[in-house]
């Protein structure tokens, strides 16, 4: 994980340019793809599952203590 | 399932979650007057044998779902968009009538079958490199009730290389828990008593190259007051009690995503999570998803798969002695066990389409399968269609 950082650190001196940025524009590479279908999966795992967080699905509803 | 019960319920409810996510839903900005739609169905099950928080100790936990939801969002103008997401599910679980037969808490009927309404408006504004959203939700059922609210903003840096985004999440909910269960038939269910949730989450991304991304995210998440899930019980010295735990409930989460294209027509995302709270669990979740680009990139298919492993909170127990001090509970979800799951999508496009008379603007039809299954005997699956278009 402190060499994940170190990394995002160094890195953002190393910037990509706005007309470099067309395939990171692509749909497939976007941080979720699949929005509203990545929310039902995500609040079923937070309510199966004693763990939350690294997703919207972190909070609310009777059956999650 | 009286703990099914909480169990189906809780997945009903989990759309109170999606309350910040709306926001994230149709994330680009569209020309003035643009309206985007979708409305996605998810059909869910679930099945097991093996929880032993239900009343009855046979430990059944099926339970069906069907849960259709409305996305929207308008462009007011070139910087502001509203939207609004829209619930309305029905559900069937095994064992629901276990208490509710005694009490009448659904008002003399039946629970067996249920439904429950929410839903979601929302604001989201973009000025250069920074936006910000703000969202007003509800939810409501026969034994629970949610007001809550979510602001965040998000802003790049170094010609958005970088990205730094903030949300606050607050849920001022009410629940009603099933009460003097020992035996079941002097069972009843409470009023509606308070519980209050608290989010913060921070994430950053960042662009590495051309064709990577990096993400790294914190959660912390507070619960207070009335954490038992209704009806969720324990057996102590062969006699069932209603679960105790305790009023507070802090939690905490990193995750790191790493998006890296794969040639020009397919990309890997690769995450991580660690997660601990104060109830004496933690959880190491990894999973990958492949998407690949095809018939000229119109159409996207996801191959997906997710591993995780998770302690037991302290207070867990199949059973407890009648010497026992303290809290408990035996709610199979805060068990120790490891999870696998699966999954399969095709998001095809069509296009534009004219369909009574209204000219839509990219059209998809997507489809979808999940299935999951847990060491400790919980199996669910899930199956997802959405239409989606613009005008």
């Amino acid at each position: 994980m402190k060499k994940l950082f170190l990394l995002l650190l160094l890195s953002s001196c190393a910037n990509v340019p706005q007309i470099d940025r067309g395939h990171l524009a692509k749909r497939m590479m976007s941080l979720e793809p699949r929005p509203e279908e990545a929310t039902f999966k995500n609040e079923v795992r937070a309510f199966r599952e004693t763990a939350v967080g690294g997703s919207a699905a972190v909070g609310g509803g009777c059956g999650c203590n | 399932m009286v703990v099914t019960n909480k169990k189906a319920t809780s997945i009903l409810l989990g759309f109170i979650v999606l309350i910040g996510q709306m926001q994230n839903a149709f994330a680009e900005m569209m020309q003035k007057g643009r309206t985007k739609l979708k409305v996605l169905a998810n059909l869910y099950h679930q099945n097991s044998n093996d929880g032993a928080q239900v009343v009855d100790n046979f430990g059944r936990e099926e339970a069906n779902v069907f849960e259709p939801m409305i996305f929207i969002e308008h462009q007011i103008n070139e910087n502001t968009a509203i939207n609004g997401n829209f619930v309305f599910d029905a559900w069937s679980a095994a064992s629901d009538t276990k208490l509710d037969t005694y009490t009448g808490a659904s008002g003399g009927s039946s629970i067996a079958n249920q439904a429950r309404v929410s839903g979601t408006f929302g604001v989201r504004q973009e000025y250069g490199s920074t936006e910000w959203h703000s969202s007003f939700g509800f939810s409501s059922e026969y034994d629970y009730r949610s007001f809550n609210g979510a602001v965040g903003a998000s802003k790049g840096f170094a010609q958005d290389n970088f990205t730094l985004g903030l949300d606050l999440r607050y849920y001022a909910d009410a629940v009603k828990l099933f009460t003097d269960i020992s035996p079941a038939s002097t069972a009843r269910i409470s009023d509606f008593l308070p519980r209050q949730i608290l989010n913060v989450s921070l994430s950053a991304s960042q662009i590495l190259t051309v064709k990577d991304i990096v993400q790294l995210s914190l959660d912390f998440i507070r619960a207070t007051n009335n954490l038992e899930s209704t009806a969720s019980t324990v057996l102590v010295n062969g006699t069932r009690e209603s679960e105790d735990l305790p009023e507070t409930r802090a939690r905490y989460a990193t995750g790191v995503k790493w998006v890296h294209g794969v040639g020009d027509t397919s990309a890997l995302h690769l995450n991580y999570r660690y997660y601990f709270d104060q109830w004496g669990a933690d959880a190491h979740t990894i999973g990958a998803n492949y998407y690949w680009s095809v018939r000229d990139e119109q159409d996207l298919i996801e191959l997906s798969t997710r591993f995780h492993k998770q302690t037991k909170v302290d207070y867990y127990a199949d059973s407890f002695s009648a010497a026992h001090q303290g809290f408990k509970t035996s709610d199979s979800d805060l068990e120790d066990f490891s999870s696998y799951e699966v999954g399969l999508a095709y998001d095809r496009s069509l296009g534009d389409k004219k369909l009574f008379g209204i000219d839509l603007e990219n059209v998809f039809f997507n489809n979808g399968v999940t299935y999951a299954n847990r060491t400790n005997g919980l199996r669910y699956a899930f199956w997802q269609s959405s239409f989606a278009f613009e005008f």
